[in-house]
This record gives structure tokens, C-alpha cells and sequence, in this order.
């Protein structure tokens, strides 16, 4: 009898332990913008630095512990966490690796462009990639690609899309904003990756990146830390503005 | 006079217009504390986590703002992290970049933090500049290279 009741706690603490270790994912870990270097999943801390990925382990959350370092041999810029894999925004294209290993980042594939700046987000069955001229990415291009990622080993462009200066991006629902420099922000509905349809440009400030949190929009411009509400409407209200202070 | 400088002297002296590393010393860089809340010069990335929103001020460190109203977001504190430039959040555990270090910060309280661990020489180095150009080679044992100048350079070596 004392076995079995001893078996019954043994199953009910591995029980009580997977639930805690699923809800721990995302509930615990706070989340970034677009332009990214830092990111974690489950109990590692991935890291790109100019160069390469760097594995951290974190299962003890004090003590983070050097893992493995993957050289890229390209100049990488951010990093996007996605059903169990990175997204890595490199300045020759987007590198997928899967984590399902999570101390042993598996290249799956490379989705190649021309040589730009370019954060990657992810929702659904698409990546989207912003293509970006600037200092040290001159090649002249603007651009935003809407990539189909359903198969994670073979991910397939669907469209481009012009862009003016994009910095970075996010999505929720059937909505994707970009950043677009001193261009302002642009609210697009994506609900037809061929097709992707503006739905209104805001041009009076300069937006560098966004977080989409539960209908508030985050934006980091030249001129301060900016919060939109947005709902299904698609109409955003500005509800506060952090100031730079010159 | 001037017929009496050989070839190799001119082009020791040869100034030119290039990056030079501006050092600082790995104890004040390696000096992490809570300040108090100040306002945004030149902010960087952004991060959230429940109902607090951090702001990255361009090599200096943290924002903490409490943003549980959206429309009146509350400075709480600023955490200086000297050389910063991301972050990330798991639980009460603030991991970010210290010049070339990584930093476990314990944030439970977030009017007093605790440096957990410091993860020493986890980046790269800076050994040279972002922009292309000619650039006085860098000499890690004068500390770590925590901006480069544009300046008027004599002879320098390096270049990329």
C-alpha cells in the first residue's frame, strides 16, 4: 500500500513538475523588440554577437553558463525565437537553426538575400524580412519579404514588397507595422501574405523599432518611447509619450 | 631643412584623419548599480516583461519604468550597466551585456539589484571601429574600447 501511495506522489511531483516547466516558456520570459541580440527559450539564453550564436545555459537562472559558440561567418544582427527555433537576421539573409536540441543549434536552412540590414519576425506560416540600405548595408534596396516558413528546412519567398528605410517590425493578428525610419510607422494587413494591403502611414515622428503587446504598440523613435492602442478597427490611439531629454 | 627628413620619417609622421579607441578601465565599467530614475538622452532597444517596461539608453544602461497605466508609464529607476546594449528577462533574472562580459542581475526588488554573476570575456572584443577607415590599432591591456573618436592620426597602422 505505502508503495503505491509513494508511486502516486512520485507520478503526481513529475506531473506537477512538466506543467510548471511548460507555463514557465513564455509566461516568465519578458520579450523584445525586432532588432533583438538577446533572447531565450526555455532554459538557455541565445546570444549573436557580430559573428556567431552563442548558447548560454540558464536551468540555473543565476548562473548562466557558456555552451557553444556557432560561427555564421556573416555579420549578424538579431535574433527571433519561433516554435522551436531561431530566426537569425543576418546582413546576407536569414538563418534558421533548429533548437530541439537546445544546447546543439541545428543549421536548417538559409534563406539568402542580398546584402542589407535586416531584422526578422515571425507569426503563423510567414517570416517577414525587412531589407534595409544604410551605412554598412549599402546595396540601395528597401524592401520587406514575406516568406513561407510552413516547411522550416525549405523557406520559400512569396513577395516582396517596397519599402522606404525599414528598421524593424512586428506582428499580431492579421497586423504587421514597420518601422520606417524618418518615414514614420506603416500598418499593414497581412492576412494575404500575396497581398499585403497599407493600411494607414503615420509620418509625423521617426520609428526605429516596435513591440505589438495585447493592443499596445511600443515604438522607440527619434523623439521618445511611444505607446499606441490598436484594435480590430485598425484604428490607434496614442495614449503616452516618454520624451528624450536634450 | 626639410630635405634632411628620409622617406621613412615622412611617413611616420604622416597625420591623417581616423578612429582612435577611447578606452576606460574594466573596474568603472564593471560598476553596476541602481541610480536614480533620469530622463532618456539617446534611447535604444526596448524590452518588457509584466508590467514593466525597459528602456536601453545607448551604452549606459537601463530605464525601469513601471507601465501599468500605458497612458502614464512611472519611472521606478535607472539601472547603470555601462557599455549596455541588450537585455533579456527570465523570472527575477536580468541577463545583459557589460562591455565584453554577460551579467545575471537579480531584479526581484527593483529598488535594489544584486549582480548574480558575471560571465568574463563572453563577447568579442572591440578591436576596431564600425565605420571603415584608418584606425590606431587597439592595446587591451589599456581596457576596453568604450567608443572611438574621429581624430587627426599619426601613422596609424590599422585600417579595415
Amino acid at each position: 500500500m505505502r508503495k503505491i501511495i509513494c508511486s502516486l506522489i512520485l507520478l503526481f511531483l513529475i506531473y506537477a513538475c512538466k506543467s510548471d516547466y511548460v507555463g514557465t516558456d513564455s509566461a516568465n520570459t519578458g520579450r523584445g523588440g525586432s532588432t533583438a541580440r538577446f533572447t531565450i527559450a526555455k532554459d538557455y539564453l541565445y546570444i549573436v554577437d557580430s559573428q556567431s550564436l552563442k548558447v548560454f545555459r540558464i536551468t540555473e537562472p543565476e548562473n548562466p553558463t557558456f555552451i557553444k559558440r556557432v560561427p555564421l561567418n556573416t555579420v549578424v544582427e538579431t535574433i527571433f525565437p519561433f516554435e522551436g527555433h531561431l530566426l537569425v537576421g543576418t546582413q546576407t539573409g536569414m538563418f534558421i537553426f533548429s533548437i530541439a536540441n537546445p544546447e546543439e543549434p541545428a543549421r536548417v536552412a538559409v534563406y539568402s538575400h542580398i546584402v542589407s540590414c535586416d531584422p526578422v519576425v515571425a507569426e503563423g506560416n510567414y517570416a517577414y524580412v525587412t531589407l534595409r540600405s544604410g551605412n554598412n548595408c549599402n546595396r540601395g534596396l528597401n524592401a520587406l519579404d514575406v516568406v513561407d516558413i510552413r516547411d522550416m528546412s525549405r523557406p520559400q519567398l512569396v513577395k516582396s514588397y517596397p519599402m522606404q528605410n525599414p528598421h524593424g517590425l512586428g506582428v499580431d493578428g492579421k497586423l504587421l507595422f514597420v518601422t520606417e525610419g524618418d518615414f514614420g510607422l506603416k500598418v499593414f494587413d497581412k492576412t494575404n501574405p500575396n497581398d499585403l494591403k497599407l493600411i494607414k502611414t503615420f509620418e509625423d515622428f521617426t520609428a526605429f523599432d516596435v513591440i505589438p503587446d495585447a493592443n499596445v504598440l511600443i515604438i522607440t523613435g527619434k523623439q521618445g518611447i511611444y505607446q499606441y492602442s490598436y484594435n480590430a478597427q485598425n484604428e490607434l490611439k496614442l495614449l503616452s509619450k516618454i520624451p528624450i531629454e536634450s | 631643412m626639410s630635405s634632411c627628413i628620409s622617406e621613412e620619417e615622412k611617413a611616420a609622421n604622416e597625420k591623417v584623419m581616423g578612429y582612435r579607441p577611447v578606452y576606460t578601465d574594466y573596474a568603472s565599467i564593471r560598476k553596476i548599480e541602481l541610480q536614480q530614475a533620469r530622463g532618456l538622452t539617446s534611447p535604444g532597444k526596448i524590452y518588457i516583461k509584466g508590467k514593466y517596461l525597459y528602456i536601453n539608453e545607448s551604452g549606459e544602461g537601463i530605464h525601469i519604468f513601471d507601465n501599468s497605466d500605458k497612458t502614464n508609464p512611472k519611472p521606478v529607476a535607472f539601472l547603470s550597466i555601462p557599455v549596455n546594449k541588450d537585455i533579456s528577462i527570465k523570472d527575477n533574472i536580468l541577463y545583459a551585456d557589460n562591455g565584453d562580459d554577460l551579467v545575471s542581475i537579480d531584479i526581484s526588488n527593483p529598488n535594489s539589484v544584486k549582480v548574480l554573476k558575471r560571465v568574463e570575456k563572453a563577447f568579442p572584443y572591440p578591436s576596431y571601429p564600425n565605420e571603415r577607415g584608418k584606425f590606431e590599432c587597439v592595446d587591451p591591456s589599456k581596457g576596453y574600447v568604450k567608443a572611438w573618436e574621429y581624430v587627426e592620426l599619426t601613422n596609424p597602422k590599422c585600417f579595415r
